[in-house]
């Protein structure tokens, strides 16, 4: 399972994300900045809820062309956070 | 129509009757199971449950649709009714589990008190038992349901149901939607809402179908249990249909029947499942109170609703939509009062309106604002709180915001705000838990303790502190309505642009001062912004009277990109005696861009 993707790719990556994730969930009270890479998105950490995970789900296949897997216990682990996210996108556009 | 009670005429139904002992019931997940197997659980199940009392009610919550199925109609064997919760939340259930009347609680989880089915069911011995007679008919006006949903009060309001309205129902639909035996559904709403339980259990048990056990979200995982399991029906709602459309073509099996209920299904989405999947979405509006009242196919832009047989629609003097229906509970007065607003067309079918008792959801959610508002004023942690709904558009329509006020406390905001979010999880569903939760100082509250809306807008920096009365004078609400419509229609494929609030206020010396919150879609394909911002302005200066409609706007300055999915407040200083106005488009305390509105001599030329 390992990619090429370099630790800098990734770090900018998950910047983007951020950015996507603010932009897309209409949070603009916070900043990039505020989101932690590692903290959980839904609800203990960012408070993402379902809705909003499809709608990063669409706006992730819009920006990347990576979609969500065909195994929801997959979805759950892909959108637990920003790192997470970031190394599925990695690898999906690795292959 | 008569428009007495349904007749006393004893109906019985029969669950699993269309069903040959080998025809199967459900598929997919820990495997599939046939009628017989079915039957089998069923009673092993009824022989362990408790004997039934006057009121006694089983609580169930199962994620797995077969073994919901089996609590369900096990508690009915054994003659109990069941209650279903609002959602599946620890505390909730646990709130359900102690009341009076709950005798037991089946489920399929680890952390609950009560029964593990999983644990009853793998008790039961592998290899096939002696085959089994029927499961005993249920008459009709046997009481063998209570819903909980969300009411206004902030108590959940418990709907009873006999089993001429849940099964007669589902019956209806088995008939209205020809389902019939050896189709499958796969639902991608939990099986204890009214929907689910109607639409993706109860149905297929009565009409010889099969379900599948799971219930999937995310689009792949839809598309792909779909392909994989044959699923000819999709029971659904517009914010997971939303998310359908990011599929390719060739993803999606031909269903062919898609429900949608909950929400009213965006025109957008409606034409986007159309155009990619050849999917015709069936629209089902009704509610727990209620039951089902009528359908229509293709969404918002799919025209009028026609009712179910056997239900009657009508319209009282202020437009409210009255009801008489088999699927109201019998005792009931009749016509019954909804909580819609409707006009009623020559040939019976109907347009909705709107609401008119303020209920509110979020996707397909309802929310109850008092609720959520009683269960933080409760937090040790919280001195005051106050809770609001803002109309976002799109898939989820609504979203609800909290302002609340720590009692003396030195801790972060953020980690107020996650502790207070841990604390509302226990109790309600994520999607309805606020979105945004902003500490503050004080709630702005009136001398007699109330919390105006706009103040409140206002104090979580979501609008100028306009007032709603100076709203009302200068602007007329048809204005807004078509400043909204024109912007809409700008982005027929998109989340639409929402106009968010609309504030007036004096700034003396003969100017006034116009504000206005809009939101940018997320996915403005190709749009260009400033030209639907442009026009969005235009058609705002021309409601207000005296204006007209300005022959073009001039920019000031560079000006700054706007990105989808920002929150604008559009500034308008007008001085309608000197015909001046001067407009600023600020994101946060950013302008964005400014400028002046100029009126030409041809008072009607176009906007460019």
């Amino acid at each position: 399972m390992a990619t090429e993707t370099s630790p800098e790719a990734i770090a900018a990556l998950e910047l983007e994300l951020k950015a996507l994730i603010i932009e897309s969930l209409m949070l603009q009270d916070m900043t990039p900045e505020e989101i932690d890479s590692e903290a959980p998105l839904l609800v203990d950490g960012l408070g993402l809820d379902s809705i909003d995970v499809l709608e990063l789900a669409m706006a992730i296949q819009k920006r990347y062309g990576v979609k969500t897997r065909a195994d929801d216990a997959q979805n759950r682990q892909i959108f637990a956070s920003v790192a997470n996210l970031a190394r599925h996108i990695a690898e999906s556009r690795a292959v | 129509m008569t428009r007495a009670r349904p007749s006393e005429g004893e109906v019985l139904f029969q669950l699993l009757a269309r069903h040959a002992d080998e025809d199967l019931v459900a598929v997919g997940g820990e495997g599939e199971r046939t009628a017989a197997a079915l039957r089998r659980d069923v009673l092993a199940v009824a022989g362990r449950l408790p004997r039934p009392t006057e009121g006694a009610e089983i609580a169930v919550i199962c994620a797995d649709r077969y073994l919901f199925a089996v609590g369900v109609l096990a508690a009915w064997q054994a003659g109990h009714a069941v209650a279903l919760p609002p959602n599946t939340q620890p505390e909730v259930v646990r709130e359900l589990s102690l009341r009076p009347g709950v005798v037991a609680l089946l489920h399929d989880t680890e952390a609950r008190e009560g029964a593990d089915l999983r644990g009853w069911l793998a008790l039961e011995p592998e290899e096939e038992g002696a085959p089994v007679g029927p499961l005993a008919a249920i008459a009709s006006d046997r009481r063998v349901a209570t819903v909980y949903t969300s009411g206004s009060s902030g108590e959940h309001q418990a709907c009873v149901k006999t089993a001429g309205q849940l099964l007669g129902e589902a019956a209806l639909l088995a008939s209205t939607f020809e389902i019939g035996r050896g189709q499958r559904i796969v639902a991608t709403v939990p099986p204890h809402h009214i929907y689910g339980l109607l639409f993706g259990t109860l149905l297929p048990l009565l009409a010889g179908a099969a379900f599948v056990r799971a219930t999937p979200f995310h689009a792949e995982t839809v598309a792909a249990i779909a392909r994989e399991l044959g699923a000819e029906v999709l029971v659904s709602v517009p914010v997971h249909l939303r998310s359908l459309t990011m599929l390719e073509p060739g993803a999606m099996p031909r269903f062919s029947r898609v429900f949608s209920s909950g929400a009213a299904l965006p025109g957008a989405t409606a034409a986007a499942l159309a155009e990619r999947f050849g999917m015709a979405v069936t629209e089902v509006f009704g509610s727990s109170e209620t039951g089902g009242i009528g359908w229509r196919i293709g969404g918002e832009s799919g025209g009028p609703w026609r009712p179910f047989a056997g239900v009657t629609v009508d319209v009282d003097a202020s437009g409210r939509l009255l009801l008489d229906s088999p699927f109201l509970p019998p005792e009931a007065a009749r016509p019954a009062i909804a909580g819609d607003r409707v006009a009623l067309l020559a040939d019976g079918r109907f347009n909705l309106l709107g609401r008119y008792d303020g209920v509110i959801k979020v996707g397909s959610r309802r929310v109850s604002l008092a609720e959520i508002e009683g269960r933080l004023l409760a937090l040790p942690a919280l001195a005051d709180a106050a809770v609001v709904a803002i109309e976002v558009g799109g898939a989820r329509g609504h979203e609800v915001l909290a302002a609340v006020v720590p009692r003396g406390d030195e801790r972060e905001p953020q980690a107020v705000v996650a502790a207070i979010r841990q604390a509302l999880a226990r109790w309600f569903d994520p999607v309805v838990v606020p979105r945004r939760i902003k500490v503050m100082a004080a709630i702005p509250r009136e001398a007699n303790g109330k919390v105006r809306r706009d103040r409140l807008l206002a104090a979580l920096g979501l609008t100028g502190a306009g007032e709603r009365e100076a709203v009302k004078a200068a602007m007329p609400a048809a204005a807004r309505v078509l400043a909204r419509f024109e912007v809409r229609r700008s982005f027929p494929e998109r989340r639409c642009f929402v106009v968010r609030s609309h504030a007036v206020r004096s700034l003396g010396d003969g100017r006034e001062l116009h504000e206005i919150a809009v939101r940018v879609p997320i996915e403005p394909d190709g749009e260009d912004l400033g030209a639907a911002l442009a026009r969005l302005i235009g058609r705002v200066l021309s409601g207000i009277r005296g204006l007209g409609r300005p022959t073009r706007l001039r920019g000031e300055g560079p000006g700054r990109a706007i990105s989808p999915g920002e929150a604008l407040v559009l500034a308008l200083e007008v001085e309608r005696a000197r015909r001046s106005v001067r407009f600023m488009v600020r994101c946060g305390d950013v302008l964005a861009t400014a400028g002046v509105a100029e009126y030409g001599p041809a008072k009607e030329s176009e906007l460019g």
